[in-house]
């Protein structure tokens, strides 16, 4: 079994070949403005020198967020027409998911948070489950570092935070008594994990058809926000 | 010489284009012949009065796929095996994060294919909608392209050889329309609307002004938007449908007039219309009387084949592959391409 995992939730553009068992061969690069251009580039080079070929794929696993919405649609919309010129399911997994997996033996709470702009970070709470892996005790949500910051001093105890979205700010967390940054090397989704999370919902065909797939927002577009927050005053007139 | 000598390698190219609010994806043989097109456009915008580019770009990753799909069966090929020529999808110019939508999915068809992606400049496509039609045009030809986002004269010496000749100052003609249907309570997109309440009015009630008749091929709109809001308010006793059909025949008789007059300054032997504005009935048949009537072929395209569409950049890719050959698949999304600019 072959996967193809796609990621670009974040200022990273990362991808990977993996025959279930092996070694992946992955290619990851930090250039946010460019990900449109190196996306169909690395695919083509991580096929060409694995020897691996599109036909061989099983399932196309991407990280559908949350995270910089343009990046992940150049992502999203890469793989859902691969997969679809190829007949094949996507395995859609979370940038969260993929950050807090990384972590996935600490016995503490694990806060995940990527970049949101707007001042803003997406994050979400996890706890290791007997038998490996982990479980997601909350909803993705997006906040205020600050806010953030209020919520993890409330869970009254260790926590473990992993993620870019806590080193961009890490100001703010700084003043916590009970937390842990895991390190830079782990900032970012990694693909390895990707694959990690990916393999076993293949086997197990937790997948699904690639024009299912869709990006977890999370937020909504400020057109959006600004147009109901307007017509919320004007019925208030 | 007629554009349908122009050689094309007997191929089938599936053309995207994603560049504003149409999720559009065709099957096209030899840059003609049109075998399947689907055009998915956004109701979204609707509420806010123009294309928001952040949900535009929601929209087409939402439904890219499901179009494509559609096209691909609708041509009777299979999706696993379309065995295409190559896949052309626009470049731009357009909203960036709609565009970069259609180019990532034409990258991922290309890898899973083996097919070539051909990057078109949609301004290009819309010009090559005129090689859809049953009619072939002669050259030289002066085109008007309008839409919602341009309003350009483009002299076309032959498919590929263009020169913009005169283009809107302020304001594009559809964004004219837009913002004089907001300003009188109608609804978005403001074209059609303007076009129905003009039915019913008199285009010769109110002398709205015919800015820059000043012997060059450049346009004004946005002293003619100014004029009719201005009206309106003084007046607000008279129909909104004789302010409408009034804006309406401003527009297009300046349009075609500058269009006549760049045909006879270049030795045009035919005019042609394309871009969304095209689809207004007034300009498309006021522009085919003029023509007539100096003795110059007009192709005016059929309303689909005017807005935005797959079938045109597939046309454009077309030509583009034969000419100049494939894309690079490092190629990206530009904004704000120009005309004359090739990728």
């Amino acid at each position: 079994m072959i996967l193809l995992g796609i990621d670009t939730a974040t200022e990273m553009t990362s991808l990977g070949l993996c025959r279930y068992g092996e070694p992946p061969w992955t290619v990851s690069l930090g250039n946010p403005k460019h990900q449109l251009e190196l996306i169909g580039v690395m695919a083509e080079q991580l096929f060409e020198n694995s020897g691996m070929t599109s036909s061989q794929l099983s399932a196309v696993a991407v990280d559908v967020g949350p995270g910089l919405f343009t990046g992940l649609r150049v992502g999203i919309s890469f793989a859902k027409s691969l997969a679809g010129a190829l007949g094949i399911p996507i395995v859609p997994v979370t940038s969260l998911d993929i950050l807090a997996f990384s972590q996935r033996n600490c016995p503490k709470t694990i806060v995940s948070a990527v970049d949101a702009r707007r001042g803003e970070v997406f994050y979400a709470t996890y706890r290791k489950v007997p038998g490996g892996g982990i479980a997601r005790l909350s909803d993705y949500a997006a906040g205020s570092p600050e806010a953030v910051a209020t919520e993890i001093e409330s869970i009254g105890e260790t926590v473990l935070m992993v993620g870019q979205g806590f080193l961009r700010y890490k100001d703010a967390f700084s003043a916590l008594s009970q937390v842990h940054f895991a390190g830079s090397a782990v900032a970012y989704p990694l693909i390895n994990m990707l694959f990690e999370i990916a393999f076993p919902l293949t086997f197990s065909e937790e997948f699904v058809p690639a024009e299912a797939v869709d990006v977890v927002y999370v937020r909504d577009a400020d057109a959006r926000v600004n147009f109901e927050v307007r017509r919320a005053l004007r019925k208030d007139r | 010489m007629g554009l349908n000598s122009c050689p094309v390698a007997n191929g089938l190219i599936l053309g995207i284009e994603t560049s504003c609010d149409e999720t559009a994806v065709a099957v096209v043989r030899d840059g003609t012949t049109v075998l399947s097109s689907i055009i998915r456009s956004q109701q979204i915008h609707a509420d806010f009065g123009g294309v928001v580019p952040e949900l535009a770009g929601r929209e087409h990753e939402k439904r890219i796929l499901t179009v494509i799909k559609r096209a691909i069966s609708d041509a009777g090929l299979e999706m696993h095996r379309p065995k295409l020529e190559a896949i052309a999808v626009t470049i731009g110019p357009g909203l960036a994060g709609a565009l970069m939508v259609g180019v990532a999915a034409a990258k991922g068809l290309s890898l899973a294919w083996d097919v070539p992606v051909v990057g078109v400049n949609h301004l290009e496509g819309h010009l090559f909608a005129v090689r859809l039609e049953a009619e072939s045009i002669i050259y030289p030809a002066v085109m008007l392209l309008v839409s919602g986002g341009h309003t350009m004269l483009v002299l076309v010496e032959k498919p590929g050889r263009y020169r913009i000749v005169g283009q809107s100052l302020d304001d594009a003609a559809g964004e004219a329309f837009d913002k004089v249907a907001r300003f009188l309570g109608l609804s978005y997109p403001g074209g059609p609307e303007i076009e129905r309440e003009a039915e019913f009015g008199d285009p010769a009630f109110v002398r709205f002004p015919r800015a820059l008749r000043d012997g060059s091929f450049n346009f004004s709109f946005s002293g003619l938007k100014t004029a009719v809001v201005t009206f309106a308010k003084k007046n607000p006793q008279v129909e909104i449908a004789d302010i409408a059909a009034s804006f309406q025949a401003a527009v297009v008789e300046i349009l075609v007039e500058k269009t006549m007059n760049a045909a006879k300054e270049f030795g045009a032997k035919s005019v042609a219309l394309a871009g969304g504005v095209g689809a207004n009935t007034r300009l498309r048949t006021v522009l085919a009387e003029k023509a007539h009537e100096l003795g110059l072929g007009a192709c005016v395209p059929s309303r689909s084949n005017c807005t935005d569409n797959g079938a045109m950049i597939a046309a454009a890719g077309a030509f583009r592959l034969e000419n100049f050959g494939p894309s690079d698949l490092s190629i990206a999304a530009y904004p704000s391409l120009h005309l004359e600019e090739s990728i």
